[in-house]
């Protein structure tokens, strides 16, 4: 076999291997998908068959219908649906938060005075946060309880997210200072963005960390439910 | 619906014979991926080619029909040769018997029609 059969065998199989992370094939399938592929193109090629010349052009197809025949597991990270679930599930409770906050929602409190204390500042908003953090957490888990690992997967974001908030924070006001703390639609859009990707980041390492037993050999691994895609 | 003509019928009726044909022809001798292929295309079955064939066998390999085994080659690279398992060899006769079944019935069905092949 010469170089250029062997260079088009190792196309094929990335590329192959591309498509299935991209399908959320377990590693470890996608490993054995990927060996025995690469096995029969090179079998062929020794036979002067180059890999194009078997697979064509549409490789991630051919993978994709690879891995459905071979009925091997994908993780069921469902990123899009926790995201807008966190996300929705998080209005409430910013609407209530900013309704407590603005006075819209009466509650029993000392009056104001002209020098407000910090710690009393710094608490509010905590426990404002708290209260959005759990309306956000309490809306993933009843929608998405049916999901494999929730409870892991909450507790994990319940975790990962207050941590994700004090880095966001910090950032997002360096980056106001460089504006000088402009209120120009442009610049609360980045602001917003920048809190938002970080939080975003945080849900998907949840959700990975609460499913790092799926990349595991099949044996150690709960089962999904039929229901599951 | 279109009446479906020429190749894309004769893909349609290969479509749910193919791996009742590949197992037939594994039973005969074990092959490797693109072996088979090429023994389907001598056989003058247009089965699609590698792309339908190879995730079939992974398919066929899946349900305990074919297993693989390595042979190790002092000249060439290692191949991972697919051989019919008895469950396989059981299943091939229960498909061979339900496949002579239907083309009875279809024969039957095409000889009572107006020009149904006799002429």
């Amino acid at each position: 076999m010469n170089e250029s059969q062997q260079w088009t065998i190792d196309q094929t199989v990335r590329s192959a291997e591309r498509e299935w992370r991209r399908l959320h094939v377990r590693g470890a399938d996608a490993a054995r998908l990927s060996r025995d592929l690469r096995d029969d193109l090179t079998a062929a090629a020794s036979e002067g068959v180059a890999a194009s010349e078997l697979v064509g052009t549409d490789v991630r197809g051919f993978a994709a219908r690879l891995a459905d025949e071979a009925g091997v597991d994908r993780v069921p990270y469902e990123f899009d649906r926790l995201l807008l679930t966190a996300l929705v599930g998080a209005l409430p409770g910013l609407a209530f938060a900013y309704g407590l906050l603005y006075g819209y929602i009466p509650v029993p409190m000392r009056p104001p005075s002209d020098q407000p204390d910090l710690g009393a500042v710094v608490a509010t908003y905590a426990v404002l946060t708290a209260l959005v953090l759990a309306s956000s957490l309490l809306t993933v888990w009843f929608r998405l309880r049916h999901l494999p690992a929730m409870p892991q997967t909450v507790l994990a974001m319940a975790l990962l997210l207050p941590l994700a908030g004090a880095i966001a924070t910090p950032l997002t006001m360096a980056f106001a200072s460089t504006v000088n703390y402009s209120n120009a639609l442009p610049v609360l859009a980045i602001e917003c963005g920048l809190f938002g990707a970080i939080l975003a980041v945080s849900i998907v390492l949840a959700r990975r960390w609460a499913l790092r037993a799926w990349g595991s050999p099949a044996e150690s691994r709960p089962q999904l439910p039929a229901t599951q895609s | 619906m279109t009446p479906v003509e020429g190749g894309e019928r004769q893909t349609q009726l290969l479509r749910g014979a193919l791996d009742m044909c590949m197992l037939a022809l594994l039973a005969k001798e074990p092959a490797h991926g693109y072996e088979l292929v090429r023994r389907l295309d001598e056989a003058g079955l247009d089965a699609g080619g590698y792309g339908t064939v190879y995730p079939l066998l992974t398919r066929m390999r899946r349900l305990g029909l074919v297993e693989d085994e390595v042979q190790e080659s002092p000249s060439g690279p290692r191949r991972k040769v697919y051989k019919v398992t008895p469950a396989g060899h059981n299943r091939l006769v229960a498909w061979r018997q339900q496949w002579q079944s239907f083309v009875t019935t279809v024969n039957s069905t095409l000889a009572d029609t107006p020009g149904g092949g006799l002429e």
